[in-house]
């Protein structure tokens, strides 16, 4: 299948957007209940590598942005994921059915942001320690982080 | 607390125990800790909880100016530092379309495949101490020793170079680094054959490792397992082949694979890379042109908001580091995405049914460094 | 007295009473332990690999006496934390300090060790200095350390461990 034929695909998904960036990225934005099947026909058309699962917190827009990037070895494109997630309950489901790398991205992706995976095999905590919840929000505050101090 | 492993206590036979291994260990590689359900000497299931180094660099990097970045990439994985600093610079020059000049190019070459050599060198010490020979380690770090010295004239560090910047490099390779680099070169090749004699083709290693941990392809891409334990699994992946980034298209090198999918077969196409890459560094310095060595960047680096994310071929696997920029000179959000991340995650399903010592021997083919794990 | 005319001043030592020959028992004691300390293995990040390289043959730490890298804490006299401190990983630097034996030796190796490093701002795990967990008798800067640094900052060790004394001194 060619990069239009995907496209086309993508673009006929409901709620999804699809568009080729100019670094030939396939970019597909679309709701987070179409994601599996999504990632599903990427695989199938030749994207069998997952590289990541993660988020990106935009505090303004209320929103919390997860990105699964994709690679073909096939084409030697890359293709890339995303989804908008309300940021007051952010919840997706998990992809670890169709690419079992996501598993631990997914885990680490959860607690770095908050994110709930439903349907994920073993959620729990994987890097973080104790008493640390959700970091990479963007309005994070801990007692141990001591800023940088100006120079 | 320690998080709990998901073994049912209750549920276990009156054959069965549970055993913790790490993350004090001197196998693990650093803070690794694995906990084993082991029935007698036998692997029933395999656990591996990471997060005892995690140093949340992925979040301190959004109070970091973009050129402030490059030494915690060192830090992440120290053994293919190059590699990594080189992902991360590629993708902050794609978000401001800077052009590095050739000469600059071929040298980050130059250092990321010197890298790679003192990476796999190490990685032979280490897998020999963890199956019981003491003598690898003698040897390799005799070889690793010249090559640090080479890279601390060029770079100024032994081993967190912090060689690489935003645009090029700071400074160009000092007068006696090429012919250091083509004496080197001269003896290594034989210098494999013989480590490779002494650890790789010695009777007990391969009783050891062949059969063990057979790693089935369609199960490793579904893993998202790449680099040297991918290839000895049969697919050759080498995003320096598949998907060439800066001029490494322009050299003549194999890819080294193996059909064998056992532990063996990891070994054998890591010893296999130490010689393509002497290839490329003949290639390399050969091909050295005159020039620059570094773009013209502004001293404050504003890139244009967006994101770009680029990989490049680890000794581990595929590293890639995912920027994304709002405007300002602090990036938005960094991520790394790191090889043994992914290649930790396939443990459970190559581990079990094996014997303990052959856990140490499929983590030690893994070529696992924890704090890319960890970040 | 006769029998210790003669002998060394360091071997000597006079307190109220007699001239007791405590002192070369602290002398050879204290060579025993300097000269023959066994180092756990706790490599955490980078640093582990330039301990490794003085372990290893151009630098060579056996000529010194550190032979044996323990690698249970039951056995180990030194411990070099080499790497960074994380809180998931404080409770365990604490339980293998308390495993060691008496007497035991701690060595901070790179910045990680000593202060928290490149980690020490902006970040919500990692703990500012190995000294805030167990009691530290040599600090080696570095990021990393040289290895001939790290032999320097056990030799300097060793020289410490020569100076210690059992006996209270006579005022």
């Amino acid at each position: 299948m060619n990069t239009s034929e995907i496209l086309g695909d993508m673009n006929r998904v409901p709620g999804a957007s699809g568009s080729v960036g100019p670094d030939s990225v396939l970019d597909v934005l679309a709701p987070a209940k179409e994601v599996p099947g999504i990632l599903a026909a990427l695989k199938k058309s030749g994207f069998g590598h997952l590289s990541f699962v993660t988020a990106k917190d935009l505090p303004s827009e209320n929103l919390i942005e997860l990105v699964y990037r994709l690679f073909s070895y096939v084409s030697r494109t890359d293709a890339s994921v995303r989804t908008r997630l309300d940021r007051a309950n952010p919840s997706a489901p998990s992809v670890s059915g169709i690419f079992r790398t996501a598993e631990w991205h997914e885990r680490e992706t959860a607690e770095m942001f908050g994110v709930e995976f439903s349907g994920h095999p073993c959620p729990g905590k994987l890097l973080l320690p104790d008493g640390v919840e959700a970091p990479l929000r963007k309005d994070f505050k801990h007692e141990e982080m001591t800023p940088l101090p100006a120079v | 607390m320690p998080v709990q492993a998901p073994f049912e206590l209750e549920k276990l036979s009156n054959k069965e125990y549970i055993l913790n291994m790490g993350p004090q260990h001197p196998s693990t590689h650093g803070v690794l800790r694995v906990v084993l359900k082991l029935e007698g000497e036998l692997v029933k299931d395999v656990f591996p909880d990471v997060g005892y180094i995690h140093s949340g660099v992925e979040k301190l990097c959004e109070n970091r100016t973009y050129p402030a970045i490059v030494p915690y990439l060192d830090r992440l994985d120290y053994l293919g530092a190059v590699n990594l600093e080189w992902a991360y610079v590629l993708a902050v020059e794609k978000l401001c379309g800077i052009q590095v000049p050739e000469r600059a190019e071929y040298i980050r070459v130059i250092l990321a495949e010197l890298n790679r050599v003192m990476s796999h060198l190490l990685w032979y010490s280490a897998f020999g101490m963890d199956v019981g020979a003491l003598t690898p380690i003698f040897y390799a770090f005799r070889e690793r020793e010249e090559i640090i010295a080479l890279v601390e004239a060029a770079t100024g560090g032994r081993l967190t170079h912090n060689a690489l910047r935003i645009g090029g490099f700071r400074n160009d390779l000092p007068k006696d680094f090429l012919p250091g680099l083509s004496r080197f070169l001269s003896s290594f090749e034989k210098k494999v054959d013989e480590y490779e004699a002494l650890l790789i083709d010695n009777v007990i290693l391969t009783a050891r490792t062949r059969g063990v941990g057979v790693l089935d392809p369609e199960l490793a891409v579904n893993y998202g397992v790449t680099g040297p334990s991918l290839r000895g699994s049969g697919p050759a992946w080498d995003l320096r082949r598949t998907a060439p980034y800066s001029v490494y298209g322009k050299f003549d090198f194999r890819v080294p694979v193996s059909e064998g999918r056992d532990t063996w077969s990891r070994l054998k196409v890591r010893m296999d890379e130490m010689r393509e890459s002497a290839k490329i560094l003949r290639q390399a310095a050969a091909a050295l042109p005159a020039g620059e060595v570094s773009a013209k960047v502004p001293r404050v680096l504003k890139p244009a908001p967006g994101e770009a994310y680029a990989r490049v071929e680890s000794p581990r696997g595929e590293f890639g580091a995912w920027v994304v920029s709002d405007g300002t000179e602090r990036p938005y959000r960094v991520k790394f995405r790191s090889p043994s991340f992914s290649n930790l995650s396939v443990l459970r399903e190559i581990a079990v049914g094996c014997n303990i010592a052959d856990i140490i021997a499929i983590m030690g083919s893994l070529d696992l460094v924890i704090p890319e794990i960890d970040r | 007295m006769g029998l210790t005319d003669g002998l060394d001043e360091r071997l000597v030592r006079k307190v109220p009473g007699a001239p007791v020959v405590l002192a070369a028992a602290e002398w050879a004691i204290n060579a025993g332990r300097a000269n023959a300390l066994w180092t756990l293995t706790f490599g955490l990040r980078c640093c582990a690999m330039e301990m490794m390289a003085a372990g290893a043959a151009r630098y060579d730490w056996a000529r010194f006496g550190f032979e044996v890298p323990a690698a249970s804490p039951r056995r180990a006299d030194l411990m070099i934390v080499a790497g960074t401190v994380t809180t998931k990983m404080v409770p365990l630097v604490r339980r293998l300090y308390a495993q060691m034996a008496e007497p035991k030796y701690v060595i901070a190796m790179g910045s990680c060790a000593i202060s928290g490093g490149p980690f020490a701002y902006d970040t919500y795990s990692v703990v500012k200095g190995a000294d805030k967990i167990v009691p530290v008798d040599i600090y080696v800067p570095g990021c990393p350390p040289r290895p001939e640094a790290l032999l320097d900052g056990m030799l300097k060790l060793q020289k410490k461990i020569k100076q210690s004394k059992f006996t209270a001194e006579a005022a």
